[in-house]
Parts: structure tokens; C-alpha cells; sequence
């Protein structure tokens, strides 16, 4: 394959018509942007399969398409083991952790720091959320600059930069409503993309026979190795399944799942709890297995391409998506799929820059910098902060930009900032004896340890599992290259060793104050939530005509559809316009009143149903929350 | 060595999995008395064995030589 530009001019005229879509629906959805409760979190209104589609474009970033089709192509079908290990979090995050954000209205995740331990916690947290988020904003515009660069030949930074600017003018205009109904947009094109690129290679392979003698000659020629679902134990270096699993499952999935600030932000956005466990569950079970199958397919292909003389293997591994896509498609097609990995950047960077806004606002600038100001004044500096993020991050892109490989310097970096933190985490959630005093010098000592094993890697060989320092390939065996996976299990233990030792010599945060917190407080957290008693009684979803009327915030319906939600007066319930595919964007939360005697109807007072952009709906929703 | 991969995964991830899953149970969400419980229970170790029963059938078809 060439070096030079690839694709037709009809290819590029489609990434730009994509960038406009993208820009349109940006803009579109701004208008549902009026406060910084819609800015940060959608008006917490969104219904779970909006949820889901979104988060699995965030989930799937841009390195993803490269970085396992190469993947695949040098191992199989075990490139999909790390879009396959999350299932083991499930339980503790959908009924400990999922619940207490929400329930607690927990903004951050530092400001759990806060309120679980202590003010030095917070800060500390504070600090390395931003280093994280920062960072990986500066390696996603890096990839797509790589990418671009590949394609058209562009300057690396120049190309990161046109991302940057696009991202952070729709991130800025419409906040988390514009980011969910663009990444909405842009999973169902990963999806689409990424499988018609597979149906594309069966077709080749398949030589005018069909698809299914395709896929038939597609297993034959597939060496019985690539076959398998997960990499040898501990070699090779460069991918194993012991260190890939303590790296990725448990260093980057806690730190994914508990404490990505964007995607909490997602979660947060979800109109329940059961809808936010309805999204995880689709995103678990059905998307995730599906975005493996879409990012690795190209390296899969490829492998069989080659074993049958239709492609030679590239040298440089990291292009072998764009040579699968370029020999596959057809002109139009093949710009579809560039626009599908445009996509995965720009959802996994809106992402992270609305979180850098929120954790900027709402844990240094609302609380130390200018306190009490009206919400208006955060939501203009929440604009102004998403902008100045996706700057920062295009200042990191020459950093990142000097290690070998995206693929090196995204594992380094994440692999050296997340795992104290997760520890802390964790240990805060599920042990109430853990002291605000062990938090702090878990996640201090945690990160000087792991400081500590970029010089001196032989700290981590007792947790190696047998695995090589370094990779064969590796010519310049620097420290900071050694024991590329596996520091995440020395990072976890050691963290998690120091976090348990001080807690038992410094003193515990007294019951009362952590309540709704702690794993075992969860229904004080609901009881927070409601301003009473939860009623988990489960009723049905009553529809009703919308009566705009009157002032207040109590919402009523008729006795009959109270008692078909099995609802009492003072419950929360929501009320969205029925037509699902709203998916909550006009919708609103409120409290239930008395019945009313005008059976049918549900009467929203005129402020609330602006609020929730109810105004011109004429048939409504209600559901019982809590 | 792609079976010590496969119950490494499963041992390790599983009591990880396991753990979580007696937390639920202690605070009520999971069980057998109500339908809600169960309803959780049955997602939960659904959700497990589907991702299991997944990559165990990879594993069989890959070792099988295909």
C-alpha cells in the first residue's frame, strides 16, 4: 500500500458533510441547555438505549479502530478480550456505586472525595482526575492527527487541531445534551461502519460465492491460534492475558467505570437508576461485543486476506485498517468509513472535555475561586472552560506524540495516573473503616510508588506472573518501557496495602456523616434523594393528556393512574412526552401531588413544563421514580 | 497455556464477581423472596455466563483447531 493519500475525492467530501452534520446537531441541541444541571448532566432526562449508544461512541475511542485491528491482525480474536472482562464490576457498580452518585447528587467525583472523606482528599483527587482527563483529551486529538496525517497527509497537529477547534465549539454550545444526541450519531455509525467493513471482507473472500462461503473460507484460513478468544497467559510481552487483565480489567475498568468523570456524567444523565442499569446492561451484554467485533474486524480480515494473496502485510502494523478499508471499499463507502473513525475520536474527546468543564466548575472554580455566583455565571464559564480544555489537550499532542506508539504512550500514561486513585475509590465505597487520612496517602503514596517503578522496574517482578520485562521487539530497554501491563497489579497493591495500613492507625470518619456513601447506606442516599421515605413499590408507566396550568411543583394525575403506578402523593416521579423517541429530551422531573378529579389528564405547572421543553406536548409519560 | 488464560480470567474476575454479588444480597437487591430480587439475580449471573459461555465456546472452537 501506498504511503500517499488514499480515497477518492467523494470520500473527503463526506468526512466534511459529516463534520457539518455533526456541527448542526451540536447547535440543535443547545437550545436544551439552560442550566448547568443541563450543561454537566442532560437535566438528568435520558432514557437508557440513548444512554447506551452514547456511551459506547465514548467507549470506543479512536486509537480503538487502529490500535486492535493491528492487534488482530497479530493475534486473533483475542484483541476483543478487554471489550469482554467488565461484566465483573457489574454487581458492585449497579447497586453501590450508580446508585450513591445518583442518589447523592454527587456532581463529581471529587466532590465524593469531599464528602466521603475530606477537603485534602478532594484536592488531591481533584488533581490527578484533571491530569487523567487532560491527558488522554491530548492522546485522542494526537490519534486522529495520526490518522489524518496517514490519510491526507497533514501535519499532525494541524489536523488535531481542526478536531479540537470542531469539538470544542459543539461541547461548548450545547454541553452533555449536545454530546449525547452527537455520540448517539456517531455509535450507530461505528457500528454500521465497522460491520460493513466485515461484510465487505466475507464478500472478498468469499470470491463471488456469497457471503457465507466467505466466512466459511474467512475460518479456514484463519491460523488456529487467532481462533481464540484470549492471548497466551504471560507471553508475549507486548500481550498477555495476565498482565492484559490486571491492566485493562481491573486498572482501567475501575478507573472506566467508577471513576471516568465523563462517563459518570453519562450515567448521571439517565432519567433513573433502573434506566442507567438498563443502559450498562445493553452496553455490557450487546454493544460491547459488537464494537469488538467492529474495531478488531479489519485486522482480522486482513490476516485472511493475506493468507490467501489478496493483501500484503503492511510493515507498519498500525495501518492496517486503512489498507484493509482502502482494498475493501468502494469510493463513498470507504469514506463512510473514515467519517466512523473521525467519529470515534470526536465522542470520546467531547466526552472528556464536557467532564474537565464539569470537575474545573464544580470542584475548583465554584467552590474556591468564585463562590455564590448566580448559575448563569458558572454556565458561561463552563462554556469558556470546555474550549480552554480542548486547548490543553492540543497542547499535550507534541508530548504524547514523542513516545513510539499511540498504543505506549496511552498504556504509560493511564497506567501510571489511574490506579491509586481507583484504589481509594473502591476502598471508600466498600469499607467504611477506611479514614479520609488513608484515602489521601493511598492515592499519594500509590502514585510515588508507581513513580518509583518507572526506575526501578524490578519492584514489580514479585506481581509479574512470569512475564518478560520486555518485549522482544523492544531495541532500547528503557526502565520506564518495563513491565508494560502488569504495573497495574503493582500499582493496586501496593496502593491497597497502604490505604489499609494507615487506616487503622489514623481515625475513622463517624457514621452519621458518611451515610448514603457506603455500600450499606444506600436506601439513606434514596431517603436524601426524596426528602422521605423511598417507595419501591413497582407500578406501571401511565400515560396521560398534558394540562400546562398553574404555578408550583407538584405535577398531579388521577387516582386511578396513581394507583397503576402504585405512586403516593410526594413520590418523584418523571414526565416526558410519550413519543419514545424523544428518548427524555423533553422531559422533566417533579414531585407528585394529590389527584386530581380531571380524570386522563396530567397537570404540569407552566414553569416546570418549560423547563422540561413540555410546553407544546399534548401527550405525556409519568413514571414513578422513587 | 490458552486454558490457564481462560481460568485465570474466570477465577480471578469471577470471585471479584462473586464478592460484588453477596454485596447485593446483604443490601436486599438480590435474592430469591421477591420478584425484584430475583429479577436482579437472574441479571446479574445472566449477564455472567452469557459473557462465560461466550469465550468458553471460542475457547472449545479455537483448541478444536476449527
Amino acid at each position: 500500500m501506498s504511503e500517499g493519500i488514499v480515497g477518492t475525492p467523494l470520500d473527503y467530501g463526506l468526512i466534511v458533510g459529516y463534520f457539518v452534520v455533526i456541527l448542526g446537531f451540536g447547535a440543535l441541541f443547545a437550545r436544551f441547555t439552560k442550566s448547568t444541571k443541563d450543561f454537566f448532566f442532560g437535566g438528568q432526562r435520558f432514557s437508557w438505549w440513548l444512554i447506551a449508544f452514547s456511551c459506547i461512541a465514548t467507549t470506543v475511542g479512536s486509537y480503538s479502530f487502529y490500535k486492535y485491528s493491528a492487534k488482530a491482525f497479530s493475534y486473533g480474536f483475542s484483541s476483543s478480550m478487554t471489550y469482554l472482562n467488565d461484566w465483573f464490576w457489574m454487581p458492585l457498580w449497579m447497586f453501590s456505586w450508580l446508585p450513591i452518585i445518583f442518589f447523592m447528587r454527587i456532581t463529581s467525583i471529587p466532590e465524593y472525595f469531599e464528602k466521603r472523606f475530606d477537603t485534602p482528599a478532594r484536592v488531591a483527587a481533584t488533581v490527578i482526575l484533571l491530569v487523567y482527563m487532560v491527558g488522554y483529551i491530548g492522546i485522542n486529538l494526537l490519534t486522529l492527527g495520526k490518522a489524518l496525517h496517514h490519510l491526507l497527509g497533514w501535519p499532525v497537529f494541524g489536523a488535531a487541531a481542526v478536531v479540537a477547534v470542531i469539538t470544542g465549539v459543539y461541547v461548548m454550545a450545547g454541553g452533555q445534551t449536545s454530546v449525547i444526541m452527537t455520540d448517539l450519531l456517531q455509535g450507530i455509525l461505528l457500528l454500521i461502519a465497522g460491520f460493513a467493513l466485515l461484510f465487505l471482507g466475507f464478500s472478498a473472500l468469499g470470491e463471488g460465492e456469497g457471503l457465507l462461503a466467505g466466512a466459511s473460507r474467512f475460518w479456514e484460513v484463519l491460523p488456529p491460534g487467532h481462533k481464540l478468544p484470549l492471548a497466551g497467559f504471560n507471553r508475549p510481552a507486548d500481550f498477555n492475558s495476565v498482565g492484559i487483565f490486571w491492566q485493562d480489567c481491573f486498572g482501567n475498568g475501575v478507573a472506566f467505570y467508577f471513576m471516568n468523570q465523563g462517563l459518570i456524567m453519562r450515567f448521571l444523565s439517565a432519567r433513573s437508576v433502573r434506566d442507567g442499569r438498563k443502559a450498562a446492561v445493553v452496553i455490557l451484554l450487546v454493544l460491547m461485543p459488537l464494537a469488538a467485533i467492529a474495531v478488531s474486524n479489519a485486522g482480522w480480515i486482513g490476516r485472511a486476506l493475506v493468507a490467501t494473496g489478496m493483501l500484503s502485510a503492511p510493515e507498519d502494523l498500525d495501518r492496517i485498517f486503512v489498507a484493509v478499508a482502502d482494498i475493501l471499499c468502494r469510493p463513498g463507502v470507504f469514506g463512510l468509513i473514515l467519517a466512523a473513525l473521525t467519529a470515534a475520536l470526536m465522542s470520546t474527546a467531547d466526552t472528556l472535555i464536557n467532564a474537565v468543564s464539569a470537575v474545573a466548575i464544580n470542584d475548583v472554580y465554584r467552590p474556591y475561586l468564585k463562590p455564590n455566583m448566580p448559575d448563569r455565571h458558572y454556565l458561561k464559564a463552563s462554556r469558556w472552560v470546555a474550549i480552554g480544555a480542548a486547548a490543553l489537550g492540543l497542547l499535550l499532542v507534541p508530548v504524547f506524540d514523542s513516545f513510539k506508539t499511540i498504543y505506549e504512550a496511552h498504556g504509560t500514561f493511564t497506567g501510571a495516573v489511574t490506579p491509586p486513585m481507583a484504589v481509594a475509590l473502591l476502598l471508600g465505597v466498600f469499607w467504611k473503616r477506611f479514614t479520609p487520612k488513608a484515602a489521601l496517602w493511598t492515592m499519594i503514596g500509590g502514585s510515588l510508588a508507581v513513580g518509583a517503578s518507572f526506575f526501578l522496574p524490578e519492584l514489580i517482578t514479585p506481581f509479574a506472573h512470569g512475564t518478560p520485562m520486555f518485549a522482544e521487539s523492544d531495541t532500547v530497554r528503557a526502565s520506564f518501557k518495563a513491565y508494560f501491563y502488569i504495573r497495574a497489579l503493582y500499582a493496586v497493591v501496593i496502593s491497597a496495602a497502604i490505604g489499609i495500613t494507615v487506616s487503622f492507625f489514623t481515625k475513622k470518619k463517624p457514621g452519621d456523616q458518611i451515610r448514603g456513601l457506603t455500600w450499606d447506606s444506600v436506601r439513606d442516599a434514596m431517603r436524601r434523594f426524596k426528602g422521605g421515605e423511598p417507595n419501591q413499590k413497582e407500578g406501571k408507566t401511565v400515560r396521560a393528556r398534558l394540562v400546562v396550568a398553574g404555578e408550583g411543583e407538584l405535577v398531579q394525575v388521577d387516582a386511578a393512574a396513581m394507583e397503576r403506578m402504585k405512586a403516593d402523593p410526594g413520590d418523584l416521579v418523571h414526565v416526558r412526552d410519550r413519543r419514545w423517541w424523544y428518548g427524555g429530551l423533553k422531559s422533566t422531573h417533579a414531585r407528585l401531588g394529590e389527584p386530581t378529579t380531571a380524570a386522563g389528564t396530567c397537570r404540569v405547572p407552566a414553569e416546570l413544563a418549560d423547563l422540561g421543553s413540555l410546553s407544546k406536548s399534548k401527550e405525556v409519560a409519568v413514571e414513578k421514580i422513587i | 497455556m490458552a486454558w490457564l488464560s481462560f481460568w485465570y480470567q474466570y477465577l480471578v474476575g469471577g470471585l471479584i464477581f462473586f464478592i460484588g454479588l453477596w454485596v447485593v444480597f446483604r443490601q436486599g437487591e438480590a435474592g430469591l423472596k421477591t420478584r425484584r430480587q430475583r429479577r436482579h439475580l437472574v441479571l446479574l449471573l445472566g449477564g455472567f455466563f452469557v459473557i462465560f459461555g461466550l469465550q468458553l465456546a471460542l475457547m472449545l472452537l479455537g483448541s478444536g483447531g476449527g
